[in-house]
């Protein structure tokens, strides 16, 4: 492609070529990581063995930067209301969570790369890109709704000790996949960059359209 | 931009006006405005064609490239 004759074609796809590297890069990284989580989680769950367990014990007690003086984590730990101990015996429920927060992960990077993919021809008003822009914004949609509904039911959470134990372990793994997926702030600033570019772009192409005679 | 759009000159060579020719060629005076002053991007073929067709002339008549 000649670039003095085609400035917006190239740049579009110099930007989708960077974007494909960049959203295989994290990939890759996002996927080791949420395979590292499921792998502990399963073998947490199932080994539970005690000084794994108390790690966790000891984590969960520092959550959130809770230091009494003068008091042990297990003390911190039994002012708290939900059972530790249950919830270790229900950890190998985090497994399926973690995998659902992986397969959910690669469908919205398979979005973003067919993005990619389509800009990397020069094509960002084609039916593909569209497509996939419209399913990404669902998907971050419907996240950020069942997170919010979540945290709300998480008030009323208490009446049934399965549900707590649920509801907790539910709520750590989600966190860590709110936490790849969106808490950075990463992929809603490429979001908001990547429309405003292809609003920029679609300026111009209006422009030259109404200067076509 | 290198081309360089010579529609003012064929329409003195014709004696004709650009309203006239907007007209003929059916495309808006403001639009024939823009070709002439070297403001478009782009030219439709059925453009060119009704315009070379009315000035009775060839494209290269109209536009010409110089290499600058």
């Amino acid at each position: 492609m000649n670039e003095s004759l085609q400035p917006h074609q190239s740049r579009i796809q110099k930007v989708g070529r960077l974007l494909w590297g960049f959203s295989w890069f994290w990939l890759v990284l996002n996927v080791m990581a949420l395979l590292i989580v499921m792998a502990t989680t399963l073998g947490l769950g199932l080994a539970g063995e005690a000084g794994e367990k108390e790690n966790v014990i000891s984590m969960f007690a520092g959550m959130g930067g809770i230091t009494i003086d003068g008091m042990t984590p297990e003390a911190i730990r039994s002012l708290v209301a939900w059972d530790y101990d249950s919830y270790l015996d229900h950890y190998w429920i985090s497994f399926f969570y973690v995998a659902a927060a992986l397969v959910i992960f690669v469908v919205t990077m398979a979005l973003i790369l067919r993005i990619a993919a389509a800009w990397k021809r020069g094509d960002v008003f084609g039916e593909k890109p569209i497509r996939s822009f419209r399913l990404l914004g669902w998907i971050y949609l419907i996240h950020g709704i069942v997170g919010q509904v979540w945290g709300m039911i998480g008030q009323f959470v208490g009446a049934s000790h399965t549900a707590e134990v649920l509801y907790f372990s539910f709520i750590r793994d989600v966190s860590l996949f709110t936490f790849s997926m969106s808490g950075t702030g990463i992929e809603w600033g490429f979001l908001a960059l990547a429309l405003s570019w292809i609003l920029e772009h679609a300026r111009l192409l209006r422009e030259e359209q109404q200067l076509t005679v | 931009m290198p081309i360089i759009v010579n529609l003012d000159v064929m329409l003195a060579k014709r004696k004709v006006k650009l309203n006239d020719l907007a007209e003929a060629v059916g495309i808006t005076p403001q639009n024939l405005s823009v070709l002439k002053t070297g403001k478009a991007k782009a030219i439709r073929f059925s453009t060119l064609e009704a315009i070379c067709q009315h000035l009775d002339c060839q494209p290269g008549d109209i536009l010409e490239f110089r290499n600058e």
